[in-house]
């Protein structure tokens, strides 16, 4: 019998990668996360809105990013503030070198069209 | 625009009332605000990029909706455990079981003939066609009946809520078909007297089946005697009140709708009076008035979709063996999900409302 286990979180998605990283430099609320997911990805990520909230629901169950603050925004609102974890920025390193590895494959065969 | 704006964050905060409870606590005023500041930012960008927003949004929330409800437990659990998304459930009753019953009407219209053939012999010229006819809507009521207790019923009261749907649904089904079955008004009636006869009919039944969500949530424990009653009542009445107008001279005359719009009020004032005996609740009105307005109005515009891919109908209807029967028939199945899926939700949405405002219930 074969038993098939899931030991690592690579590859990660391309929504989970982004919003890691945005988080990286600094907390942010679930607006800035998206304006800068779209920057980051030069504009090819666009996270709609269910899809930003429920991966941040899953971010925060599994521990990578936690709530930090609530900023009140005029009456009866207020933003929530997430910042990345230890635990999830220990992800998005070894996420970065996974990449690295493989981009560096590709170099050292000196794939056309790579640098 | 900005109304439209305004509109579109309303249908989205809607929406987003499908999300499980824990996720809405957590999440649904942030969702809310940043759905509203990307879409403003959208719009200032110009036309295109809002409709490719809204697009996305569309697009992507029912996959993240079931993504989140699959993790944090089964559909039907998360739709049983909710009490506030009385719409969804409501939704799902209606189109499921009026889908159904458009399939299952077709099947028994297919099968009909061919058992009447078979038992022809044994029959000696006797015909099955409304025994068949009845057991067929016996057994869609039965089906309708668990189908309100699972997705719509408190778990303690499961055998209460399905024997309600059952005989709720039979209640319409009765008066609805009667006058047909019993005084064939097709014939007797011309096509413009049909027409109306026809939409009083649907705006009957659409207040019945408000009184079928309004029943169960009473706290007397002689609502479902009192529907019995109803649903061998309210046909007798029809049959003899009827009888007495056509074998009457007034059959013959322009006059002979005013007595049937007066059996129609009494028909839809008797349903108003059971629900209020049961549920003095003012906003139980409401409910039943939303199902009345909202069966006509919307059957009205899904039909009018429909009938846009329905080839012209023959003469004498289209018979099991005419080569566009299943076609019409999925058409009209589909036509009837969506209508009951809309008209569902729009009944299931104000029982929640009422249901997060409850005023005192009426003592046993």
């Amino acid at each position: 019998m074969v038993l098939i286990m899931k030991t690592s979180n690579q590859p990660l998605s391309e929504q989970t990668y982004f919003i890691l990283l945005s988080l990286q430099s600094e907390p942010k609320h679930g607006y800035a996360i998206a304006k800068d997911v779209q920057s980051l990805s030069e504009g090819r990520v666009t996270l709609s809105v269910s899809t930003l909230y429920t991966t941040l629901k899953r971010l925060l169950d599994d521990g990578w990013i936690r709530l930090l603050d609530e900023v009140p925004q005029g009456p009866g609102k207020a933003r929530k503030i997430y910042e990345i974890t230890k635990r999830g920025g220990n992800v998005l390193v070894t996420e970065i070198q996974r990449l690295n590895t493989l981009v560096s494959a590709a170099r050292a065969r000196a794939v056309e069209g790579i640098a | 625009m900005t109304k439209l704006l305004a509109f579109l964050i309303k249908i989205y905060g809607l929406l987003i009332r499908l999300f499980p409870p824990n996720f809405r606590a957590e999440f649904e005023d942030q969702i809310l605000q940043d759905f509203s500041d990307l879409m403003n930012d959208a719009h200032r960008k110009g036309k295109y990029p809002l409709l490719q927003f809204c697009v996305r949004e569309l697009i992507n929330l029912p996959i993240n909706l079931l993504h989140i409800h699959l993790k944090e437990s089964s559909m039907i659990t998360a739709l049983r455990s909710q009490p506030a998304n009385l719409g969804l459930r409501g939704a799902l009753v209606f189109g499921l079981s009026l889908g159904f019953m458009i399939l299952a009407n077709g099947v028994a219209l297919s099968i009909e003939p061919r058992v009447e053939y078979w038992m022809s012999g044994w029959l000696q010229g006797l015909s099955i066609r409304p025994l068949l006819d009845w057991t067929g809507f016996v057994l869609i009521g039965l089906i309708f009946g668990c189908l309100f207790a699972v997705l719509f019923g408190d778990r303690s009261q499961y055998l209460h809520y399905m024997l309600v749907g059952t005989f709720g649904w039979l209640l319409q089904l009765c008066v609805y078909n009667y006058l047909e079955y019993f005084f064939n008004f097709r014939v007797l009636l011309s096509a413009q007297e049909n027409l109306y006869l026809t939409n009083l009919k649907i705006i009957l039944s659409g207040a019945m089946f408000g009184l079928i969500f309004t029943l169960p949530h009473s706290e007397r424990r002689e609502v479902l005697r009192t529907l019995v009653i109803y649903v061998a009542a309210y046909p007798m009445l029809t049959y003899f009140y009827v009888s007495m107008i056509v074998n009457s001279s007034i059959s013959n005359t322009a006059l002979r709708l005013a007595p049937l719009a007066i059996l129609w009020l009494a028909l839809l004032g008797g349903i108003f009076a059971f629900a209020w005996k049961y549920n003095s609740n003012p906003e139980m009105v409401l409910l039943l008035i939303a199902g009345a307005m909202g069966s006509i109005v919307l059957k009205f515009v899904v039909l009018l979709v429909a009938f846009l891919f329905i080839p012209p109908v023959p003469p004498e209807g289209f018979l099991y063996d005419h080569p566009s029967f299943w076609s019409v028939v999925l058409i009209l199945t589909a036509a009837h999900t969506i209508f009951g899926v809309l008209f569902g939700f729009l009944l299931g949405w104000i029982l929640g409302i009422q249901k997060e405002n409850p005023l005192q219930p009426v003592a046993a």
